[in-house]
């Protein structure tokens, strides 16, 4: 009997054993499921769900927070999706958190992730939706990524022929080698140093002319600051514009004087008038002129002949080599 | 005409399983119940069992483990393999592997049993004596077969788990809490519950094979033997059977 009780004791074990691995079992898996424990709706709308699927996980910044809904199809273009989140984060979620479709890991279940908004707002209550943001899928990224592989033969192609062209060039790579190069770099570098330190001296000069002009230092500064200089030279110019009256009257009475002078030069008895007016007188002149141009002519037919002349040729030698020598 | 036979006397032992299970259902529900009888056999056929099965499921775990693991390396997941392990050991192997054991020990004892009984001329002294033997030696058997065998599949699942986390640490370092997290985050209520149900079904099926060989046993010493490894053999096939009807009937129901 008391074997019996044994036996009994025994198999009570086994079978409690049993049953507590299935209950164990089906608990964490019902927890992971938020199956028990209180939940709370929350809303999202999409224009394509990717696969997503009632029982998939949702995220709130990585951290489980519970599981989808129903999915319902709203229109023609809307799916709303219904997150059933743990109550824990009931104040946790901000309405205006956002809601995007991911993948656990490359080709794992698709996951809602909720992304925390960075301005903070109201809590999510029940029921309310959340900002759903299309992401790609894996199709879009697919093309994407076709067209970026395009554009990167091209940049591939390009980069090999300058490659090639950088290889075939004697004088890059001689550039390359020369030792003297990198202490050339240094010199220039120091001497553009210099400069910079020549630069910046002259803008502190150019600092301090600009200041002494503003100070009114200086005579370009007196012009452009000292209002008792502008004063003098407004008098000054104004003194010149009396000049210039005086000037002017001046002139008008030397245009008397000159009018007056030709008119008596046309009119007059004078020398002057006689010379310019006389016609005899003129042409006596002229005949005079003529006169002294053929004795002139003359003269100097006679000097010719004076210089051929055996008596004087030896003088003139002698000064045609004084001139020479000179 | 020898396939011809064969054909009959499979159709006939068919027919007779058939009946035999009918036999059950009538029997079970009727009192009086055997109810000290069914503990004793539960014992037996449940308890007694535990360690063969457990250190077959902890190797197998071991084994499934090490085996997979230069396969999940060469595809960069070795991290999976718990979650691989785990729905392989709670959907397939486990249920599977421990169906087989059972039907060899507990296949092959009723066979062995009941049939020594039948040539022993115990089950007739049986009816003579008023005692229904079928209500007493079948159902409390096919009984004890039907509810133990999945108890020994869900100990066995955290036995074989615990193999495989054995395994995973042969090599890597995975904590024990890591370790779980991700089996119970990859096993879900549709890979448990069809894993569980059919256990039921491999169990009855383990238990009336058994019987029914036992029980229709042929007289003399080679019968015993016969009905034995017959049971045995059958039982292997049929939980093989009603394990692939399962994964049609879940697939069906979408729990797949």
């Amino acid at each position: 009997m008391g074997n019996k009780s044994t036996n009994n004791l025994k198999l009570g074990i086994f079978v409690i054993a049993g049953l507590l691995v299935l209950v164990a079992f089906l608990y964490f898996i019902g927890k992971k499921r938020n199956m028990f424990g209180s939940t709370f709706l929350l809303k999202v709308q999409f224009h394509n769900v990717q696969g997503l699927m009632p029982g998939n996980n949702v995220r709130y910044a990585g951290i489980q927070a519970g599981t989808v809904g129903d999915i319902f199809v709203q229109g023609d273009t809307i799916i709303e999706v219904e997150m059933n989140i743990v109550s824990s984060l009931k104040n946790v979620i901000k309405s205006n958190a956002v809601v995007s479709i991911g993948t656990d890991g490359i080709v794992g279940n698709k996951v809602l992730n909720i992304i925390p908004a960075k301005i903070s707002g109201s809590a999510a209550s029940p029921g309310t939706f959340l900002i759903g943001q299309e992401s790609f899928n894996t199709e879009d990224l697919m093309n994407m990524l076709g067209g970026a592989n395009d554009d990167l033969s091209f940049i591939m192609k390009d980069l090999r022929t300058t490659i090639q062209r950088f290889n075939n060039s004697k004088g890059f790579w001689e550039l390359i080698n020369s030792e003297t190069i990198a202490s050339d770099l240094k010199e220039s570098m120091e001497n553009l140093q210099q400069a910079s330190v020549k630069i910046n001296n002259m803008s502190g000069s150019l600092n301090e002319i600009v200041a002494d002009l503003k100070n009114g230092k200086g005579s370009a500064g007196r012009i452009l600051r000292d209002t008792q200089l502008i004063f003098q030279l407004e008098q000054t110019a104004q003194q010149l514009n009396g000049v210039g009256g005086e000037a002017k009257s001046v002139v008008e009475k030397l245009n008397g004087l000159v009018d007056d002078v030709d008119h008596k030069i046309n009119n007059g008895n004078g020398p002057i008038s006689a010379v310019l007016n006389d016609k005899e007188m003129t042409n006596s002149i002229k005949q005079s002129l003529d006169n002294i141009e053929k004795g002139t002519r003359a003269f100097e037919a006679n000097m010719e002949a004076l210089k051929h002349n055996f008596l004087f040729r030896g003088y003139f030698k002698k000064l045609e080599k004084r001139e020479k020598k000179q | 005409m020898n396939a011809r036979n064969q054909l009959k006397l499979f159709l006939v032992e068919a027919g007779g399983m058939a009946r035999f299970t009918g036999n059950f259902f009538t029997q079970v529900f009727k009192p009086r119940y055997e109810t000290a009888e069914l503990l004793r056999q539960c014992f037996r056929v449940g308890y007694h069992s535990l360690p063969l099965i457990g250190i077959t499921g902890f190797i197998m775990g071991l084994v499934l483990t090490m085996q997979l693991r230069p396969s999940m390396i060469e595809y960069g997941v070795e991290s999976q393999i718990p979650a691989i392990l785990s729905i392989a050991l709670v959907r397939e192997v486990s249920p599977v592997i421990t169906a087989l054991i059972f039907a060899g020990k507990i296949g092959s004892s009723m066979g062995a049993e009941l049939g020594s009984m039948r040539v022993t001329e115990q089950i007739d002294a049986m009816e003579v004596s008023g005692t229904n033997p079928f209500k007493f030696l079948v159902v409390t058997r096919v009984l004890a077969a039907t509810l133990m065998l999945p108890i020994l599949v869900l100990l066995n699942d955290v036995i074989s788990l615990y193999g495989a986390y054995v395994g995973v640490n042969i090599t890597g370092h995975t904590s024990v809490q890591l370790f779980i997290m991700q089996v119970l985050d990859n096993v879900s209520f549709s890979d448990l519950i069809p894993a569980v149900v059919k256990t039921f079904f491999f169990g009855f099926a383990v238990g009336i094979v058994g019987c029914y060989k036992g029980y229709f046993s042929k007289k003399g010493t080679e019968g015993v033997g016969v009905s034995a490894n017959s049971a045995v053999v059958v039982a292997s096939l049929l939980v093989f059977i009603i394990d692939l009807i399962a994964v049609q009937i879940t697939d069906l129901l979408g729990f797949n």
